[in-house]
């Protein structure tokens, strides 16, 4: 049970009004992930002055935005924008997967 | 074809929105190649936010209404047209018959003329926007009773958001960094003229000199911008000012801080609903998107949701600081009656077009912005007993049949809601004739001189450097 609670991989879905990209995007990266053998994961889907409060109260793993962020944060952050505009789609798709991967890696130590 | 929508009509009276939306969406998901799971989604999404958004509107409306007509009686403030918001308004045409037709024809439109090479902007990857047309349709078949119009009227504006975004595509991807995307929505594009002339303007007069940093406004309004913020401080005000007669009683301030706080819930919920509505467009955009656009030899641009320019300093700093400039704007235009309230949290994303085109001068932006919002208010003024009616029609309940809403974020359109869509409105074959000739003009124009245009917007962005010393 703990175990299994540890590789829960959460995920923040950014964009600016926390509402239509945001939702968009969870979609989309909860698909690729089970694509790629990942299914435990928890998505929040924020407005980018909300991300440093959230992250505070519960901490999240990776964070995949359609605008930028400026403020500084521990965690990854990947350019979520080629999920709608399709340029450089793969390479978005690699780069979400590896670090996922790379993320439940350091989890599972 | 006429016998065609009479049934989609009667159909649709029979089932309403909450059922026939979903399973347009499905059958259009399905058509995509999407597959039934997706397909299904899709479908069930676009129920549940319809049906949510339902739920949150008619509990907000019968408390805030009465909240602005009794603030009207009191301060004599003739601000009695209460702004609902780009989320109830997204529902609410999407909910419509115009709206139904526009999901498919507008897709199908959108597709075509990207392929053929009409347009290097590939629109369907922000198909959740086309609310924006279907706002302005509704309005015309609510009017008139004719879907033909209303489709004509969607059209055009679709072909004049495209030309306008063709114009402004490569400055804001420059500006904002993101290689071959553009902004496409109606309610933005439409400012492009608008911003052009104004820095022109501006730069003659040397304002390009004057520059606000962002930082340290950001620290200082950055609260505005927090939705839940807004909505407190907009409800108390409002609550305050209608009950400014009887401050004595213990009524009255239970009234006012009643009216905060649901203001407040009112920003942080719309957005959820809108969120579940949204999701069912996920899997439609993408399929529409990877079966049309082809990496190939000629330039395109992706349309990309507004969001995306959301967050950078200035657009965020701008659409800040326009918030309480608008809201006193608001009281002393004269033929404006629109209160502006659960839009203005948009305002940072209103300002885009301005924005890219100044590059960013924050003061440009906001003298500009006042002036063009201003303009747009008065026309959402005038539709607004049309947008009612059409909100009233699709589940927006309203208690008293004198009560007006209207959308500060989509109906505030000098362009297109003052110049094209009155054409249509008034049926005037003559003005929609001159439209559809200024139309293929500029378009042949721009065809040819397009590059040139990108390059004067380039080196004028920051304010035009002297030719000769």
């Amino acid at each position: 049970m703990d175990k299994n609670k540890k590789k829960v991989l959460k995920i923040l879905t950014v964009c600016g009004s926390g509402v239509v990209s945001s939702s968009m995007l969870q979609v989309r990266v909860k698909e690729i992930l089970a694509n790629h053998g990942m299914k435990d994961v928890k998505i929040f889907e924020l407005t980018p002055s909300m991300i440093k409060s959230h992250l505070e109260r519960e901490p999240a793993d990776l964070v995949v935005s359609t605008t930028k962020i400026y403020d500084k944060l521990d965690i990854p952050v990947i350019n979520g924008v080629p999920v709608f505009s399709g340029i450089g789609e793969d390479k978005f798709i690699e780069e979400l997967v590896s670090t996922a991967k790379q993320i439940l890696q350091d989890k599972g130590e | 074809m006429n016998g065609i929508l009479e049934s989609l009509n009667t159909v649709f009276n029979t089932f309403g929105s909450n059922v026939f939306v979903p399973v347009m969406l499905f059958i259009i998901a399905m058509a995509l190649g999407t597959g039934v799971k997706k397909a299904f989604f899709s479908a069930i999404y676009a129920g549940v936010g319809l049906v949510g958004f339902g739920f949150v509107i008619n509990a907000y409306i019968p408390l805030i209404v009465p909240a602005v007509q009794s603030m009207v009686e009191v301060t004599g403030i003739q601000l009695e047209i209460v702004d609902i918001g780009w989320q109830a308004t997204s529902v609410v045409a999407y909910a419509t018959q115009a709206g139904m037709l526009f999901l498919g024809v507008g897709l199908l439109f959108q597709i075509v003329l990207f392929l053929v090479g009409w347009t290097n902007v590939f629109q369907p990857s922000d198909l959740w926007n086309n609310y924006s047309y279907m706002v302005w349709g509704s309005l015309i078949f609510v009017a008139t009773g004719n879907m033909w119009l209303a489709l004509a009227c969607m059209l055009v504006l679709n072909l004049y958001s495209l030309l306008f975004s063709e114009i402004l595509q490569k400055r804001w991807a420059t500006y904002y960094g993101y290689d071959n995307c553009t902004v496409i929505q109606l309610h933005h594009v439409g400012a492009v003229p608008f911003a052009i002339a104004a820095n022109w303007v501006f730069n003659k007069l040397g304002l390009s000199k004057i520059q606000w940093s962002p930082d340290s406004i950001k620290e200082r309004l950055g609260f505005i911008g927090e939705p839940v913020t807004l909505g407190l401080i907009l409800g108390l005000l409002i609550g305050f000012l209608g009950n400014m007669t009887s401050l004595g009683t213990l009524g009255a301030w239970g009234n006012i801080l009643n009216i905060g706080v649901a203001t407040a819930a009112v920003m942080a919920v719309f957005p959820r609903i809108a969120g579940l509505f949204a999701q069912a467009f996920t899997a439609i955009t993408q399929a529409a998107r990877e079966r049309s656009v082809k990496a190939g030899s000629r330039e395109i641009y992706i349309g990309v949701n507004d969001a995306t320019a959301y967050g950078e300093p200035a657009t965020l700093i701008s659409g800040i600081i326009l918030i309480p400039i608008m809201v006193v704007v608001a009281t002393i235009i004269p033929g404006n009656k629109v209160l502006p309230l659960v839009d203005l949290i948009a305002l940072p994303f209103m300002v885009t077009a301005l924005v890219a085109i100044m590059n960013g001068n924050i003061f440009k932006v906001v003298v500009s912005g006042t002036v063009w919002f201003s303009l747009g208010l008065v026309v959402a003024t005038k539709f607004s007993g049309l947008f009612t009616q059409v909100a009233s029609q699709f589940g927006v309940e309203l208690p008293s049949p004198d009560a007006l809403v209207t959308s500060f974020g989509i109906l505030t359109k000098p362009i297109f809601g003052g110049l094209i869509f009155p054409a249509f409105l008034n049926e005037s074959w003559l003005w929609i004739i001159v439209l559809l000739v200024i139309y293929f003009v500029a378009w042949a124009w721009l065809r040819n001189n397009k590059e040139a245009v990108h390059d004067y917007l380039e080196r004028t962005a920051d304010g035009e450097a002297p030719v000769e010393a």
